[in-house]
């Protein structure tokens, strides 16, 4: 018996970019609070998946889950919309605008303006519940209004986690979150995907370094030539046998 | 481990503390930033001090009003244009719409001439129409880059090339002149002595910058310029900001084609001929960076006025008028080395 109801069931989703097959025939089930490392050797399909339940691509076939509804996204905003949220590997900040900008972008506070007609970005709200964001994370950025180019790497990501957990999200997804990280940056990640959990929010970690994964995850999926090849509990495998499933010396078509 | 995993709260406190630096504190380093972005406008002051120092007539309010007036179409053409270069596009399109508008609009109300229709529609039907055709123009353009992703250099440069056709096909080349005088008003009319055309620049500015700067769609269209894809992820409609942009691009050419046609009783297929770059020329110079992202209307219109100014004085002077060419080439030079040096200065920390 699996605890947690399903959030996420992808099912059996194939993507072609042109004659190139990324994906095929893939089929993964995300829980509540659940936390899932999707692992797989460069160009395995690991972020054309992730960015296909974030709406960033549609799947060429198959069928998307969202709380037993069948979902079809056009656009990223709609997949936002339903509160999932992908931590991008490149954090897909705007590097021109400031941190609350960025931390709202796409989901901008208004206030009316004079009239109830002309609506106008409310700076304050967004700034206050900036700071609220980035306090609960235990985040330090001098200023608000510094622009995201001037911040450090850490402090981009932290940006970058903002905007994803500030709006009520329900599944967070996580490309690479380590990789760019110091090795303190790392635990304070890792503490904090644990606290997600406690919140019911699922997470998905798409990662190389299986080290992390074993450390918070609870099931680890391995893709191979776009091909799912292992979908085990964590307390069930090892990272040995992660590994062997990863360069493709256990063949296991799940 | 959980628990005492959490920031100790001396951390914390630091957070606030650093926090709490309120991000409107004048250090200097900010003062610094605040005065290189505003450059432009003591490259403005200064170009018109040394005109000022080398004619003795320039110097006097009638002449600064002259430099607005003259300003006017280029300054509403380069609001348009600036929202482009915002959003990392570019509409070469904009002296092209500007001139089709007042052909169109020539055709429409000018009567007694075998180039126009010999309608003599009233400017209460015209204006609008003329409207129009700046919005369609820039719905075009849109519609190819924002959602066909075409390349905006190319396809703004073809349109360029269609729109200008278009006027000549309407003109058939001819030059129509005669507008009616509620026509002429926008553009030459003045109240009191303050130009229609400069209230109209000053509104529009005004309008623009608050949008840009306070309106989501205005923040949309920095984060478009600034990162497409991020916005896009974030849920932003990339494509609809774009298509947006040459529109708004667009009604803002016409109403430099209304303005410019107005103030000279006449439109020409030639008309705005080399207007766009000019429109480019200010918002560059004014500081908004062709990659998109950067920069900030209120020094698109310094941009303008220096422009205008250089040509104003240089006419008054009485220099050759094909060295006026020349000499805005080379202030406008200037101004961009002035600008890259400005952008190594800020970004070296």
């Amino acid at each position: 018996m699996e605890k947690g109801t399903p959030v996420v069931e992808m099912v059996g989703i194939s993507k072609k970019f042109g004659e190139i097959k990324a994906l095929e025939n893939v089929s993964i089930t995300l829980r509540q609070g659940e936390i899932l490392g999707l692992v797989g050797d460069n160009g395995a399909g690991k972020s054309t998946l992730m960015k296909i339940l974030a709406g960033v691509y549609p799947p060429t076939k198959g069928r998307i889950f969202f709380e037993g509804k069948e979902v079809r996204f056009a656009h990223p905003g709609e997949a936002r919309r339903l509160g999932i949220e992908m931590i991008y590997q490149d954090l897909a900040l705007a590097e021109n605008m400031d941190v609350v900008e960025n931390v709202f972008l796409g989901n901008e506070l208004e206030r009316p303006a004079l009239t109830k007609l002309v609506k106008v970005i409310d700076r304050r709200r967004m700034e206050e519940e900036t700071r609220e964001t980035l306090q609960k994370l235990g985040i330090e950025i001098a200023s608000l209004s510094s622009k995201v180019e001037t911040l450090s790497g850490g402090q981009r990501q932290s940006v970058a986690i903002a905007r994803a957990i500030r709006s009520n999200a329900k599944v967070i997804i996580m490309d690479e979150p380590t990789a760019a990280l110091g090795i303190s940056e790392v635990e304070r990640l890792l503490k904090l995907v644990k606290e997600l959990k406690k919140r019911n929010i699922a997470v998905v970690i798409v990662s190389h370094r299986l080290e992390d994964i074993f450390r918070v995850g609870d099931r680890v999926v391995v893709l191979r030539h776009g091909k799912c090849v292992g979908n085990k509990k964590l307390e069930e495998t090892s990272m040995d046998e992660v590994r062997k499933l990863i360069i493709g010396e256990i063949e296991e078509l799940v | 481990m959980d628990r005492k995993s959490r920031p100790a709260p001396n951390s914390n406190r630091v957070i606030s503390d650093q926090l709490a630096v309120l991000p409107s504190r004048l250090t200097p380093g900010r003062l610094r930033e605040i005065l290189l972005r505003g450059s432009i406008w003591f490259i403005f002051i200064g170009i018109f001090l040394i005109f000022s120092a080398l004619a003795s007539n320039f110097f006097t309010f009638s002449n600064l009003i002259n430099i607005l007036f003259h300003s006017a179409p280029l300054g509403v053409m380069a609001i348009g244009e600036s929202v482009c270069l915002l959003c990392g596009k570019f509409d070469l399109s904009v002296g092209s719409i500007a001139a089709l508008c007042g052909s169109i609009a020539g055709w429409l109300m000018v009567t007694g001439q075998p180039a126009a229709s010999g309608l003599g529609l009233h400017p209460a039907l015209a204006i609008p129409v003329i409207l129009l055709v700046g919005i369609l123009a820039g719905l075009f353009n849109g519609v190819c880059v924002g959602k066909l992703g075409m390349n905006p250099l190319l396809t703004t440069l073809a349109t360029m090339f269609t729109f200008r056709g278009l006027a000549l096909i309407v003109t058939s080349g001819h030059t129509l002149y005669g507008f009616p005088k509620w026509y002429r008003i926008w553009g030459g009319g003045s109240i009191g002595f303050i130009p229609i055309a400069v209230v109209i620049m000053v509104c529009l500015y005004f309008i623009f910058y608050f949008v840009l700067t306070k309106k989501r769609f205005g923040r949309h269209v920095y984060a478009t310029g600034g990162n497409a894809f991020a916005a896009e992820a974030c849920g932003v409609r990339v494509d609809r900001v774009i298509v947006t942009a040459y529109i708004l691009s667009g009604i803002l050419a016409a109403t430099a084609g209304i303005l410019s046609s107005g103030r000279l009783n006449a439109a020409h297929s030639r008309g705005g001929e080399g207007m766009e770059l000019q429109a480019v020329a200010a918002a560059v110079i004014g500081g908004i960076s062709l990659r998109g992202g950067r920069g900030s209307l209120i020094n698109t219109i310094a941009g303008v006025l220096a422009l205008t100014t250089i040509d104003s004085g240089l006419v008054i002077l009485g220099v050759p008028s094909f060295w006026v060419q020349a000499v805005s080439g080379i202030v406008i030079f200037i101004a961009i080395l002035f600008d890259t040096i400005k952008t190594r200065l800020t970004h070296v920390e």
